[in-house]
C-alpha cells in the first residue's frame, strides 16, 4: 500500500489531519528529475508551532530558490499521529513529496527551544535513521542543526553532522554548494565535514575531544585535526537590506500560532537584560531601513492574502524611525483592510498614541514586564525601567481605557532577596493604586490586572551562565512570599509550575554527556516534554539514574576559570565582557544601552551594525 | 451591488480541510485575487460571503456553492480565472453566475446527494431497507446521545455496484438547517438494519438542492 492509501485510511482518527497534507499556497512543489539536494527542513514540533516560525519560512523558500535543491518541510507528528504511523508502518515524510526522509541528502533541525530536544530524537528514529552520527554512513541523510540554542547544543552533538551558527541565509547555500561538490566526488561523509568545518559559523562536533575531570566538568576540549578551528564563530548578516527576505509566505488552511504576515524590522537588541539570552547572541544590532520594510509589507499582503501583520524585533520601541515607518504601514494597513499588530512596544505617550491609531476601538490588554520587583534587582539584571516608569507607563493606561494589564515578573534570578521577591507583590499593589488614583466615573470599568510569575533559567552565552539555578523548593517559597505580599483581591496572580524549568536549564548549559539521557528517556517514550501534558518528569529522573548522571551537576553554579562545555564557540560577545557583566550585577550596576554608549561586548568584531552607527 | 454565485470543487488535496479553514482560505484567495471585495460594517470588517452547507472534514465534492458579493462587477469569466489562479491546489471555481433577486438563498436548501465509497461486509438489500416503516438509529446531539427515526430523512439510496474494493451507493439525503442526515448514520443503519458492516468508507458530495430537487446554482 502506497502513502496516500495508508494516509487515508487514518488521517480521519487524528485530530487536525491537516497537519500532515502540505498543499497549501505558495508551497513549493519540484520535479524530482531536476534536483540535485534534496534538504528536510525539520521543526521538532507540531505543524502549527513549526509554520508559525519565522526562520523556517526565510530558509524555506530561500533554499528552494536555488533550481537543483528541494527543500521540503517535516514537523513532528502529535501522539496520535505517531501512533497511528507506528502501527501502520508509516515513515517520517515530508508535507511536500510525501516522500520518507530516510534517503534525503539533508536533514537540517532547528533548535528553538531545549524541550524540543527529545523530539528530535524521536523524529530521526520515525524516520529510521541512526540516532548517532557515527552510526550512519554515506546511504544516510547528513544530519544538520541550527538556531539559537545551537550555540550550546552539546548534549545533541553525538547526533549531529555539523552545526550551523548564527544567521543561516548565508551559511546554508554554502554549505549546500559544498555538498554537491562532495556528492561527485563519491568520498566519504568525513570528508564532506572536513570540506565544510573551515566555513565560517559551521561546527563539527565530531572533529572535537572533549575530556572530562573527575568531578565531571571539562578537563580539555581538544580538536582532532590541526585545520579545525579552535573556535567556531556565530555568522551575521551585515546588510538587512539587501539580504534575502521572501516576498510570499506559506498560507496554511488551518489556523497556526501566529497566523500572520511578520514583518521584521531588526535583528538583535541594545538593551542588555543580564538574563536574556536573545540579548546577547543575536548581537548587534541591525535593522532594516523603512523602504524595504515597507517594500516587504505590500509585496507580503499581495501574494498571501493575511488579514493581518505583525512587527517583529526584540524590542519594537527601539528602531530608530518607529514613527515615521508605522505612520506610513497603517496608510498600507487602512488601505488594504488588514489589521496590524505591535509586539514589545515600551508603554509611553507615544506607543498609546500609536495602539489608539491601530486598534480603532478595542482595547485590548498591555503587558509591561518590570522582571523583577525592586529597583535593586533591575539594577542586577540591567532591566533599565525604574519604579516611576512602570507606575507612570500604568498610569498613562488605565488614563487611556486600557482596563486589563498584565505583569510579566521573573524569579530565581542571581543575588535575588526575600525583599526582591516580596517587592513583586508591592510592586503589583501599587500599579493597583494607579487605577484607584482616578476617580471612579473616569477610570475604565472590569479591571483585570494580572501578575505573571515565572522562573528564571540561566542560559548560555549571557553574564549569568555560571550562576546557579534555583531548586523548585526554593522556587515555591518565593512563589508563596509573593503571594503573602498581594493584598487585595483584585490582582488575579499566577505562577508557571516549573519543574520543567529545571530540564530546560539542565540542557540549557548540558554536555554531550547529557546524550545518553536523552537515548535512555526517549527509550522510555519521552516526547512533546514542552506540553505540560506530555512531560512525564519520573521517565526523565529515570533516564538520568541508569546513567549516573547528577541533576544537581548542570544546575550548580560554575566559577569563572572553569572550562564552559560550550568554549568552542564563539557568539561574538566576549568572555571578558561577561564576566565583567556578571561582576556589576553582583554589585547592581548598570550599564548602559548600546546606542547611549558602547560597552565593548566585541560585537563590532562583525563589522556591521549599531558598533557603527 | 454585485451578487455572484460560485460553483467549486473540494479535491484530494484540500480533503481535510475544515469548513473554518475554507472560509478562511477562499477569504484570503479573493484578497490575493484583488477582487473588490465588500467588507461588512464594523470594528472588524469581514468579507460579505456565505458558503452552501458546510462540509465535513474529509468528504470530497464536485459541486460546492457559495455566494460572494463584489462593489462592482466582474466578467464571470475573469472572476472565475482571477480565482483560480489564486487558489490553493484541490480548490477550483468551476462555474459561477450573477445572483437576480429571484434566486433563492442558501437557507432554502432541503437535500444533498452523496456518492459513497464503502469497503465493508455483509448483504445488501436495499429494497428490504427503503421499505422499512421506521429506522431508527442513534445520533450524537449537542445534548448527548439519543435515539432517532431517519426513515422520512432518506430519500433515496441507489447501489452502484463494486468499484476496486469498494461498493457504491448514491445516497440522496435530507440536508439544510431543518433536518441533515450525514451518509455516515446511513451506514451504521445498514450495519443495524442489513448487517452490512463498514470497515472503511469515504464520501464525495455530488450536488445540493433546494426544494423539489431544483438545482442550487
Amino acid at each position: 500500500m502506497n502513502l496516500k492509501d495508508k494516509l487515508e485510511k487514518i488521517l480521519m482518527n487524528v485530530q487536525k489531519p491537516t497537519r500532515y497534507i502540505g498543499n497549501e499556497y505558495n508551497s513549493v512543489h519540484k520535479e524530482l528529475k531536476d534536483i540535485n539536494v534534496r534538504f528536510a527542513f525539520c521543526f521538532p514540533d507540531v505543524y502549527e508551532v513549526g509554520m508559525s516560525h519565522l526562520g523556517m519560512k526565510i530558509l524555506y523558500h530561500l533554499l528552494n530558490e536555488e533550481k537543483d535543491v528541494y527543500c521540503e518541510r517535516v514537523f513532528a507528528p502529535w501522539v496520535d499521529m505517531e501512533d497511528e504511523m507506528r502501527k501502520n508502518d508509516i515513515p517520517l515524510f515530508t508535507l511536500e513529496s510525501g516522500d520518507s526522509i530516510e534517503n534525503f541528502d539533508f536533514l537540517g533541525f532547528t533548535l528553538q527551544y531545549e524541550m524540543s530536544y527529545s523530539n528530535i530524537i524521536n523524529m530521526l528514529d520515525l524516520a529510521s535513521v541512526p540516532l548517532l552520527s557515527k552510526d550512519r554512513d554515506e546511504s544516510h541523510p547528513i544530519v544538520c542543526m541550527g538556531g539559537p540554542c545551537a550555540y550550546s547544543a552539546e548534549a545533541l552533538a553525538p547526533f549531529c553532522d555539523f552545526f550551523m551558527l548564527g544567521e543561516g541565509e548565508e551559511v546554508i547555500i554554502e554549505v549546500v554548494n559544498e555538498y554537491k561538490k562532495w556528492k561527485k566526488t563519491g568520498a566519504k561523509k568525513e570528508e564532506y565535514l572536513k570540506a565544510i568545518s573551515n566555513i565560517e559559523g559551521v561546527y563539527v562536533p565530531s572533529f572535537y575531544d572533549i575530556s572530562y575531570h573527575e568531578d565531571g566538568t571539562v578537563k580539555q576540549i581538544k580538536t582532532k585535526y590541526d585545520f579545525v578551528p579552535k573556535t567556531v564563530k556565530k555568522r551575521i548578516i551585515k546588510d538587512m537590506d539587501s539580504v534575502y527576505y521572501p516576498d510570499k509566505f506559506i498560507v496554511p488552511f488551518q489556523e497556526i500560532v501566529h497566523d500572520r504576515i511578520m514583518l521584521e524590522m531588526f535583528r538583535g537588541c541594545i538593551r542588555g537584560c543580564r538574563f536574556c539570552q536573545a540579548g546577547m547572541i543575536y548581537r548587534p544590532v541591525r535593522e532594516k531601513s523603512k523602504e524595504t520594510l515597507l517594500k516587504q509589507a505590500n509585496a507580503l499582503l499581495k501574494n498571501t492574502g493575511y488579514e493581518e501583520i505583525s512587527l517583529s524585533s526584540l524590542s519594537t520601541s527601539d528602531y530608530t524611525d518607529l514613527k515615521d515607518f508605522t505612520s506610513q504601514l497603517i496608510d498600507i494597513t487602512e488601505k488594504e483592510k488588514v489589521n496590524l499588530s505591535l509586539p514589545s512596544l515600551r508603554i509611553d505617550n507615544f506607543s498609546l498614541e500609536l495602539m489608539e491609531k491601530v486598534q480603532k476601538v478595542r482595547k485590548s490588554s498591555l503587558t509591561f514586564a518590570p522582571e523583577a520587583g525592586t529597583q535593586r534587582m533591575r539594577d542586577v539584571i540591567n532591566k533599565g525601567i525604574t519604579e516611576e516608569d512602570i507606575l507612570n507607563g500604568a498610569h498613562i493606561a488605565f488614563g487611556g481605557g486600557y482596563s486589563s494589564i498584565k505583569l510579566y515578573f521573573m524569579i530565581g534570578l542571581p543575588y535575588e532577596t526575600d525583599e526582591d521577591v516580596a517587592g513583586i507583590g508591592i510592586l503589583t499593589e501599587k500599579v493597583l493604586d494607579e487605577y484607584f488614583s482616578y476617580p471612579k466615573d473616569e477610570r475604565p470599568k472590569n479591571l483585570r490586572l494580572t501578575t505573571s510569575v515565572s522562573s528564571f533559567v540561566p542560559k548560555a552565552f549571557t553574564p549569568f551562565q555560571w550562576a546557579k539555578q534555583n531548586t523548585i523548593e526554593e522556587l515555591r517559597v518565593k512563589q508563596r512570599i509573593i503571594r503573602d505580599n498581594i493584598k487585595r483581591k483584585a490582582i488575579n496572580y499566577n505562577y508557571h509550575e516549573s519543574t520543567v524549568s529545571v530540564l530546560e536549564g539542565i540542557f540549557a548549559r548540558g554536555d554531550r554527556r547529557l546524550s545518553n539521557v536523552l537515548i535512555k528517556a526517549h527509550e522510555k517514550g519521552v516526547r512533546f516534554d514542552g506540553w505540560a501534558d506530555q512531560f512525564d518528569e519520573n521517565k526523565w529522573n529515570e533516564a538520568f539514574l541508569e546513567c549516573g548522571l547528577d541533576k544537581d551537576f548542570y544546575t550548580r553554579e560554575r566559577s569563572f576559570d572553569e572550562i564552559l562545555p560550550w568554549d568552542m564557540i564563539d557568539v561574538g560577545v566576549s568572555k571578558k565582557f561577561l564576566i565583567n557583566e556578571a561582576e556589576k550585577a553582583k554589585r547592581a550596576e548598570v550599564t548602559p544601552n548600546c546606542r547611549a554608549k558602547c560597552s565593548g561586548c566585541g560585537a563590532s568584531s562583525f563589522g556591521g551594525g549599531v558598533c557603527f552607527e | 451591488m454585485s451578487k455572484y454565485r460560485l460553483k467549486y470543487q473540494k479535491g484530494e488535496e484540500a480533503r481535510y480541510i475544515s469548513h473554518l479553514d475554507f472560509v478562511r482560505t477562499i477569504g484570503r484567495t479573493f484578497k490575493r485575487a484583488n477582487l473588490p471585495l465588500k467588507y461588512t460594517q464594523g470594528f472588524n470588517p469581514h468579507i460579505v460571503m456565505s458558503v452552501a452547507l458546510p462540509i465535513s472534514v474529509g468528504v470530497l465534492s464536485d459541486s460546492e456553492y457559495m455566494d460572494v458579493e463584489l462593489t462592482e462587477s466582474v466578467s464571470l469569466s475573469d472572476l472565475i480565472k482571477r480565482i483560480n489562479e489564486n487558489i490553493p491546489m484541490g480548490l477550483k471555481i468551476l462555474d459561477a453566475k450573477k445572483l437576480n433577486e429571484s434566486d433563492k438563498s442558501f437557507n432554502k436548501i432541503e437535500s444533498a446527494k452523496y456518492l459513497v465509497y464503502v469497503i465493508g461486509n455483509g448483504n445488501i438489500d436495499l429494497g428490504r431497507f427503503l421499505s422499512l416503516n421506521e429506522i431508527i438509529v442513534e445520533k450524537k446531539t449537542k445534548k448527548g446521545i439519543s435515539d432517532v427515526d431517519i426513515k422520512k430523512d432518506i430519500k433515496n439510496i441507489e447501489y452502484l455496484g463494486k468499484e476496486n474494493d469498494f461498493d457504491v451507493f448514491v445516497m440522496h439525503l435530507s440536508a439544510g438547517s431543518s433536518a441533515n442526515l450525514k451518509p455516515e448514520t446511513v451506514l451504521n443503519a445498514f450495519e443495524k438494519f442489513m448487517d452490512y458492516k463498514t470497515e472503511f468508507f469515504k464520501v464525495k458530495r455530488t450536488n445540493m438542492y433546494f426544494e423539489n430537487d431544483i438545482n442550487v446554482f
